[in-house]
């Protein structure tokens, strides 16, 4: 027999320029995929996507740090600072005391959108210590961000006394009286302008006209922490000032990096097309060969069957289905595949027909085989390319499908895909805002995925019509 | 002035290996109308290209196409493409093609389809269209019914009567056939032989018949031209071609028809065809030819059969072959 | 005749499929206990309705409470609640069909009435007018373009189009419809971002079909432009494969110009199994148009799905719907047939 289909048809569609551009797409995304799947955790859906204080560092919708190459302004880049030890520790006689504190340059444009800083791992044994957070401005001008003091010992607790080991303690700087109060000292104006743009006057000077234009310079971020004993400790620090721009492809509203969300988006995509297509194939492959090969009334009902679902329009009954039955991604699937196995039965039952009667078949009758075995083995060769052609013509469907019912809101959400981006994007508004970087990327990705099956579908043209191998329709 | 007269009609075909020289620099032609040409030869002869080079129907491919055709002593290769279908298609040549099974639009009535080109004649009207086609299909043969009837409502016998009478609805000067019965069974087929006999007697219209079955092309043939490899290899009244052939092709071709009585059995023409897109320098038929000798390197013109002058000769009324053998000095 | 069995047959099918769909719907409803409950909901209505006027002629609290309860044993069994759900199979169906389905929780109509019926009701001109309008324009553009592309087979400006109806195919259609809002709405301003209507709306009513035109612009143009690529490759190839059938060399030798055997032997012929690539791309176009009038917040049929599912999920909106859009297809489709046997003689005699 001639070489093995499989490589036969992996080289003809090398031949052609879709299928060559089909081949590179799909193992372009198969390794990204792949990428995905052993670096991501196992719970990225429901542990991270879904829960918000993961994200709460980032600024919130933002565009992608690169679009500060674009703009003649400057925005403020996000900048997560993290300290471990104490720059100063020291004792004062009654207390020690021990600075964590970092410098940054500020040169951007505008100001950071918010500040934010985090204490974790908090230990001491008598008295809870008393930790204050400075800003320290180009200008020497001092304000102090906030002041806390650890709860004290709960009745039944033990030294050391613990805190915020399993969740630090975070806060956003906010217009409270203290930082109000050191700010207009240094500016000289009242509180009341102060509050509308808190972060303007921490990182500003005030101007004329009632604003504040952006001081730029060195800045330093102090957190102090007063302890009791010596052994009293601090685990780490972080100071986040928020920044309007963020990371490869941006933010949404929780602050999530929407090129994690889209990336993990990929395998999803590929599991739900590749699942989908090679169910309904193997559904309507075998369909069709027992339609094709017994005959009467078994033919005659499959055949019926067929006639009806291939004519039920999918989009509503699946949305009335997925609705009542819950947004669960294997019932998605399951009904996506109850609608689509119709094309390929009556495809392959007419293959079924046509080599019933062939000499191949007539032959293999003779020498003895059994029923299931001569349709098996012998039509399969033959149907193999329709086949092929079927599932890598579903696939994009699928996708395209499960997206379209993500957007109206009925996607698995433990498992986010980029219909559930697009959707919480046009529900939250993002589309009339202009966020781009929110809502084009995600459609990108469905159209790059739906297309490499497509060029694939194409690059398959000649395989399944002989007539046209070497003489192609198409080329790029 | 000769009827018909068709000087070095070259065709040439573009193929991914490089020109197909399907009709060779061929020049005949028909002195007298009323009169019927076949052509025969083998598949691949050019004998279809040259007709519908005739008719100027040409395919995408046609790299070249040059010559010259005089019609009635009018020259028709040189008009304008639009000049050419307003003047000359359907109402001077018009073509009944091999298997009008499918010549037919399949959702336009029959009737419909014969009256369409007789419409776009200044000053047609209507009625008088559908009494012409009405008379038509009757010399034809068909009920008047088949004028409202759809192309596969109809046998395809009937459909190939169909395709007659809408060749001859504008009065044609000459009426290309190009096999238009191989696709029908035997019986459907003398009936047709016999309607086109019919026809030229009474009409007195001109035909040219393709075919490859000798028997058949000798029926209606007043004049016989043989193609081979894009060449006509023989010309000459049908009598003069078949019961003296001077070609070794042509006897070869001629000898090859089974015979029912006599008791010789049909001898087979070994070898084939030279290929069309590299062909040999040199007569086209040495290689197959029994009686091939050193001259036939040389690729021989058309010689007038028994005698006259030597060189080329454009095919008349007279009897010339492409055989170094014929003319002074021949061996019969 | 062949035609009336033919149709028999297609409609029989179609039938089947709205039958089918129903069935699929109520069994649903019934096996996840949401009939159970929505007929409990619909008896709850009916005694809170009567107690006033019950507790008019009945003074006595156990009494009236005896009443109620004696009223609403007579409603489980009319409406039997007291069998199991898949007795009330048909009678299930039938209310769907006639869109029988009570209220509606949150979601109301224009007028404020809360009927399913008339919420549902209320929405299919609207949606009608956007599906039949685009595809009008669909069909008229892909034949206009498809026919010239058939002609220039094989060039640069067939290729380019066949690559944009490939990827056309992939693209999400309310995706297309979300980039030009960012563009035309939002980046120039110049089309309404959403909506049928300006709030408030124009007097007058040319004015306000004008301003409705207005807003159909990017909507018809979205479900236009998504679906029109698959439609121009369909026509495309059908014409070319149709350009080399042998009827058409015989219209050309018989003298015919270019523009008359374009029309009357390539585009005439083809015109059958056109009508059934429309017949093929006809579902796509209907799930299109729901997710396009969620994105542009046109008050149809598809952005109701969205509003029922959002707002206080609302199941019976989404059980009319579903049958609603299934009738739509099917009557569509039956519209479609008809008109392929118009077109093609061949299915009429022989």
């Amino acid at each position: 027999m001639a070489e093995r289909p499989s490589r036969r048809i992996v080289k003809e569609l090398w031949q052609s320029g879709p299928g060559k551009a089909g081949l590179i797409l799909l193992a372009l995304l198969a390794v990204t995929s792949l990428v995905v799947i052993v670096s991501y955790p196992r719970n990225f859906g429901t542990g991270y996507w879904a829960n918000p204080g993961y994200w709460a560092d980032n600024p919130k919708s933002a565009p992608p740090a690169w679009t500060n190459a674009l703009t003649r302004e400057k925005r403020p880049r996000h900048l997560v600072i993290d300290i471990d030890e104490p720059a100063v520790s020291e004792s004062t006689g009654r207390a020690f005391r021990r600075v964590y504190s970092e410098k940054s340059v500020f040169d951007a444009d505008f100001p950071p959108t918010f500040v934010s800083f985090s204490v974790s791992n908090l230990q001491y044994s008598r008295r809870p210590p008393v930790l204050t957070v400075f800003l320290i401005r180009p200008d020497g001008g001092e304000v102090t961000l906030a002041r806390r003091v650890a709860s004290g010992p709960r009745q039944g607790e033990e030294v050391p006394y613990v805190r915020y080991a399993d969740e630090p303690l975070r806060e956003s700087v906010g217009a409270d009286d203290r930082v109000l109060d050191s700010l207009s000292r240094i500016h000289g104006v009242d509180r009341q302008s102060m509050s509308a743009s808190l972060e303007a006057a921490l990182f500003g000077i005030s101007t004329d006209e009632g604003g504040f234009g952006m001081l730029r310079g060195e800045y330093t971020l102090q957190l102090e922490a007063l302890f009791q004993d010596e052994d009293d400790s601090l685990g780490s620090v972080r100071f986040v000032l928020g920044g309007s721009v963020y990371g490869v492809m941006g933010t949404d509203a929780l602050g999530r990096d929407l090129a994690l969300g889209l990336l993990y988006g990929l395998p999803v995509a590929l599991l739900i097309g590749v699942a989908t297509s090679t169910v309904s194939t193997l559904l309507g492959m075998f369909l069709g060969m027992t339609s094709g090969y017994s005959g009467g009334w078994i033919d005659l009902s499959i055949q019926r069957a067929a006639d009806i679902v291939a004519n039920i329009p999918v989009l509503p009954l699946l949305i009335f289905l997925v609705f009542i039955g819950g947004s669960k991604l294997w019932l998605i699937l399951l009904v996506l595949v109850a609608f689509s196995w119709p094309g390929l039965t009556i495809m392959v039952r007419t293959m079924v027909l046509q080599l019933k009667t062939g000499l191949e078949v007539e032959s293999a009758k003779a020498l003895g085989a059994s029923s299931f075995r001569i349709v098996f083995r012998h039509i399969l060769p033959h149907a193999a390319s329709y086949v092929l052609a079927q599932l890598v013509f579903f696939a994009p469907s699928a996708i395209l499908a499960e997206a379209g019912l993500s957007f109206l809101g009925l996607g698995d959400p433990s498992i986010p895909t980029w219909g559930q981006i697009l959707e919480y994007g046009f529900r939250t508004g993002a589309v009339f805002l202009g966020y781009w970087w929110w809502v084009v990327p995600p459609g990108l990705f469905i159209v790059l995925t739906a297309v490499t099956f497509m060029f694939l579908a194409l690059g398959l043209e000649p395989v399944v019509d002989p007539r046209l191998r070497g003489r192609r329709s198409w080329h790029f | 002035m000769a009827f018909l007269e068709v000087r070095e009609l070259t065709l040439d075909y573009s193929t991914p290996r490089g020109p197909l020289r399907a009709v060779d620099s061929v020049s005949f032609s028909m002195e007298k109308s009323g009169t019927g040409l076949g052509l025969i030869g083998e598949t691949g002869s050019g004998k279809s290209s040259l007709v519908m080079a005739l008719a100027r129907i040409l395919s995408r491919n046609v790299s070249r196409y040059s010559g010259e055709v005089f019609l009635d002593g009018k020259e028709i290769m040189g008009l304008s493409n639009d000049a050419y279908r307003r003047s000359v298609r359907w109402k001077q040549i018009s073509v009944v093609f091999q298997g009008s099974m499918n010549g037919f639009n399949p959702v336009m009535k029959i009737g419909k389809q014969l009256t369409e080109r007789m419409l776009l004649e200044p000053g047609a009207d209507r009625n008088g269209a559908s009494e012409k086609v009405l008379g038509l299909l009757k010399d034809v043969g068909l009920s008047p019914e088949v004028f409202d009837r759809y192309p596969h409502e109809l046998s395809g016998g009937m459909k190939q009567r169909v395709a007659i009478a809408m060749a001859l609805c504008l009065d044609p000067r000459l009426m290309i056939l190009d096999e238009p019965t191989s696709a029908l069974d035997v019986s459907v087929q003398a009936q047709i032989m016999n309607l086109l006999k019919k026809l030229k007697w009474e009409l007195g219209i001109s035909m040219i018949f393709v075919t490859h079955d000798i028997a058949l092309a000798s029926e209606i043939s007043d004049d016989l031209g043989v193609m081979y490899a894009g060449q006509l290899r023989e010309f000459g009244s049908a009598e003069d071609v078949m019961l003296r052939s001077a070609d070794p092709y042509t006897r070869d071709l001629l000898a090859s028809i089974p015979r029912l009585h006599g008791g010789v059995g049909p001898k087979f023409v070994s070898g084939m065809a030279p290929d069309p897109i590299d062909r040999p320098a040199g007569c086209r038929f040495r290689e197959r030819c029994s009686l091939a000798f050193e001259r036939c390197v040389e690729d021989p013109p058309l010689r007038p059969v028994g005698g006259g002058a030597v060189g080329g000769a454009p095919a008349g009324s007279s009897h010339v072959a492409r055989c170094w053998l014929v003319g002074a000095g021949s061996a019969s | 005749m062949q035609v009336v069995k033919r149709l028999l047959v297609k409609g029989l099918t179609m039938l089947a499929v709205l039958l089918i769909v129903q069935f699929l719907v109520v069994i649903t409803l019934g096996a996840t206990g949401y009939s159970d409950r929505m007929l409990e909901a619909v008896i709850s209505e009916e005694l809170r309705a009567i107690r006033p006027s019950l507790a008019e002629t009945i003074r006595d609290p156990e009494r009236l409470e005896e009443a109620l309860t004696a009223r609403r044993d007579e409603l489980v069994a009319l409406y039997g609640l007291d069998r199991a759900w898949h007795t009330r199979l048909p009678g299930m169906v039938f209310r769907v069909f006639t869109l029988d389905l009570g209220e509606a929780h949150t979601l109301r109509s224009s007028s404020g009435s809360n009927r399913v019926a008339d919420i549902v009701g209320e929405r299919i001109p609207k949606s009608m007018l956007l599906l039949t309008t685009s595809m009008i324009v669909t069909a008229a553009i892909g034949l206009a373009i498809g026919a010239r592309l058939s002609s220039r087979a094989g060039t640069v400006l067939d290729r380019v189009v066949s690559s944009f109806s490939a990827v056309s195919y992939a693209l999400p259609t309310w995706w297309v419809g979300i980039l030009l809002i960012l563009f035309f709405s939002f980046r120039l301003g110049i089309l309404p971002s959403g909506g049928m209507y300006s709030a408030p709306p124009p007097d007058g009513s040319f004015l306000r079909f004008l301003d409705l035109l207005y807003h159909a612009l990017l909507p018809v143009f979205t479900l236009v432009l998504a679906g029109i690529g698959p439609y121009i490759y369909v026509v495309r190839t059908i014409s070319v494969n149709i350009a080399q059938a042998d009827h058409v060399t015989v219209a050309r030798a018989k003298g015919l110009s270019d523009s008359l055997v374009s029309r009357r032997h390539i585009l005439r012929v083809a015109a059958p199994p056109i009508v059934t690539g429309l017949v093929m791309g006809f579902a796509g176009t209907l799930g299109g148009s729901i997710l396009v009038e969620t994105v542009f917040n046109w008050q149809g049929m598809g952005r109701l799905y969205y509003e029922a599912i959002a707002g206080t999920p609302d199941e019976m909106v989404i059980v009319a719907l579903t049958f609603v859009y299934t009738l739509i297809y099917v009557v569509a489709r039956m519209i479609l047939e008809v008109l392929y046997v118009l077109l093609d003689p061949r299915v009429r005699y022989g």
